[in-house]
């Protein structure tokens, strides 16, 4: 197991590495420059800017400092606020925002599409199943805008029941939660129900009813311990892009967060801001799906890595 | 599986059934009892599925009629008056999704924009086909160490926030048609190519493909003839699901303010501007809920059609019909 998880963290390494190298290239492969669409500036000031962006280097020096100053986390000034430090002054501070906010709505997510799901398969072809499959369905089918934008208008704007913007209490969380956490909800509530009809019929099921054990420890314990392997391994890499924000949510409710920074870094060509963005989200997935790994051995003893 | 009597239904003679059969849901002009017939019958014993690939034929249809009528057409002296600018007409008798903030009528909007999407979805699922399928096919069929390259590229190509380089694609591009199908199918055929290579893999050991590599058999032989009917199934059910997916990717690019550009739109394009001129004043929910509901039926839809031909596809979930 030890031997495992050391070979896999320092597979890491490499593949960081390798994202590392397609990003920075099609970055800087790009046409255009960040400041091509700014006012005229003078050659002075353009030069002056290639010197602290470092742009007047060749590219390997660039590929080496820059990955220096994302591997010590100094970061580098962003190219559109050039007062301002990429990691310390923009990531850093919204993150755990959208960690927070992420975070809530997965566990939220997992919890609904879970329950959902497996009501779903224990109950194959009731009137309730079929109104999950078509809810879920649903829910898989409405980009999270609509689903943000419909809430937004509906309890923020005509009845008013709770805060349309904003952070900071729980109350303000709540519509943010339910726009971000839909989707992945009803994608789980659909996995769920698919494995756990694969699942109930097993002999190891039959076995533990006839045994005796009560039914909702049969399916909770037995059945759904199986059944949750293919919601574990979707959770991995859904965690790496709900913990890093969402873009939409975060413009509907007003919320500071990583997402934002995501889609405007690419949108003004601010390579260090966008660099860091991709590595963040590059590394919280391999992360996570190491994570998934383990999860998987926790829960499946069959599965040994050595 | 009990055999089906055929109930005499016209065949064509001749020539066996091969991979490049019909494509589709189409009953393929083949003999009684082939693989495509059965699956056909299980696909229209599913009510749900078999419904909504009617409601999608309907869609399609009223999207391309309203797509082949002039972009912008006049409009009435009254609606250029009162209803230019930012108030949009609510619904009525004459304009039942009401209109749009230049006075245009919604419905034929969104039909227009249906149009858009439509064709972004299919293109992006036909790109999925042909890069995932060729690539998945060749990793698997190789083996050894250039599959595992093959899928470590995959891999890594997945641990991208492909967002961010969709938006670099698109920033870079003109904002068009090709901008829009490049930036989407760039990183739509990944799931396609680990699904056939899996299937590949699977089929490698199969036994007739060893009889048939035993007869010195070469392997474009076998892949073509003995390979590919066996992953018609499984392509056309991701290449389904894979049109809602992209539809999903054009409405967010859309929000963006990076999908297709006036006068063309989309229904993604159309709902997210709803969206932005919501304000706690007054909210035009007819743009927000109309493209949305088409949006949503479509997909809806398509995702009963796709789940529809995975069962009729697999030969796992036959007891289950």
């Amino acid at each position: 197991m030890s031997k495992f998880l050391i070979n896999r963290l320092l597979w890491l390494v490499p593949t960081l590495l390798a994202i590392y190298t397609i990003s920075f290239l099609m970055v800087h492969n790009a046409p255009g420059s960040p400041f091509s669409d700014e006012r005229a500036i003078s050659d002075e000031t353009r030069q002056q800017y290639e010197r602290i962006y470092r742009l007047d280097q060749p590219l390997h020096v660039q590929y080496v400092m820059t990955l220096a100053d994302l591997v010590t986390l100094r970061g580098m000034p962003s190219m559109k606020y050039p007062d301002k430090n990429v990691v310390s002054d923009l990531l850093a501070p919204a993150f755990p925002r959208s960690f927070a906010l992420g975070l809530t709505a997965l566990t939220v997510a997992a919890l609904v599409g879970v329950a959902v799901g497996s009501y779903s398969a224990v109950r194959r072809y009731s009137a309730l199943d079929h109104l999950f499959t078509g809810v879920t369905l649903l829910g898989v089918s409405l980009p999270s805008f609509v689903i943000g934008g419909l809430l937004l208008m509906i309890f923020g704007f005509w009845t008013q029941l709770l805060p349309a913007y904003g952070w900071g209490s729980v109350d303000k969380l709540v519509l943010p939660v339910i726009s971000l956490a839909a989707f992945p909800a009803a994608y789980i509530a659909r996995l769920t129900r698919n494995s756990m009809v694969d699942v109930l019929p097993m002999d190891f099921v039959r076995v533990a009813r006839a045994k005796g054990v009560p039914g909702s420890q049969t399916i909770v314990l037995h059945a759904l311990r199986n059944a949750f392997l293919p919601v574990l391994s979707y959770l991995g890499p859904a965690a790496a892009s709900i913990f890093t924000g969402s873009f939409v949510i975060e413009t509907i409710f007003n919320i500071n967060g990583v997402g934002h920074h995501f889609v405007q870094s690419a949108l003004n060509r601010d390579y260090p801001l966008i660099l860091a963005c991709v590595m963040l989200f590059s590394t919280l997935l391999v992360v996570m799906n190491l994570l998934v790994d383990l999860g998987y051995a926790a829960l499946d003893p069959r599965i040994r890595y050595d | 599986m009990t055999e089906v009597v055929d109930t005499g239904i016209e065949t064509v003679g001749g020539g066996r059934q091969r991979g490049s059969g019909p494509q589709g849901e189409q009953p393929p002009m083949v003999r009684s009892h082939s693989p495509w017939r059965m699956a056909w019958r299980r696909f229209a014993a599913n009510r749900a599925a078999l419904v909504s690939a009617g409601v999608l034929v309907l869609i399609m249809a009223a999207c391309t009629v309203a797509a082949l009528r002039p972009q912008s057409a006049p409009l009435p002296t009254e609606y250029k008056l009162e209803g230019a600018g930012n108030h949009p007409w609510q619904p009525s008798a004459s304009h039942i999704f009401g209109t749009d903030p230049n006075g245009h009528d919604l419905l034929l909007r969104v039909l227009q924009g249906g149009a858009v999407s439509l064709q972004v979805g299919f293109a992006a699922a036909a790109i999925a086909v042909f890069i995932g399928t060729f690539y998945g096919a060749v990793s698997g069929l190789m083996g050894g160490r250039l599959d595992r390259w093959m899928m470590r590229l995959v891999d890594v190509l997945y641990g991208l926030p492909y967002i961010v380089l969709i938006i670099l694609l698109l920033v870079f591009m003109d904002r068009n048609f090709v901008a829009l199908f490049v930036a989407i199918g760039a990183f739509i055929w990944l799931t396609m190519a680990r699904i056939v290579r899996g299937q590949v893999l699977k089929l490698r050991e199969e036994d007739y493909v060893l009889s048939a590599r035993a007869q010195g058999a070469g392997w474009f032989w076998i892949l073509t003839r003995h390979m590919l009917p066996n992953l018609v199934g499984p392509i056309i059910v991701c290449a389904t699901l894979t049109v809602p997916v992209a539809i999903l990717q054009e409405s967010f690019i859309s929000y963006l303010g990076l999908g297709i550009s006036a006068p063309m739109t989309s229904w993604g394009q159309l709902a997210s501007e709803g969206v932005r001129a919501m304000n706690p004043a007054v909210t035009y929910w007819w743009l927000v809920l109309f493209p949305s509901l088409m949006l949503a039926l479509t997909l809806l839809c398509l995702n009963f059609v796709g789940d529809g031909l995975r069962d009729a596809f697999d030969p796992r979930t036959m007891h289950k019909v």
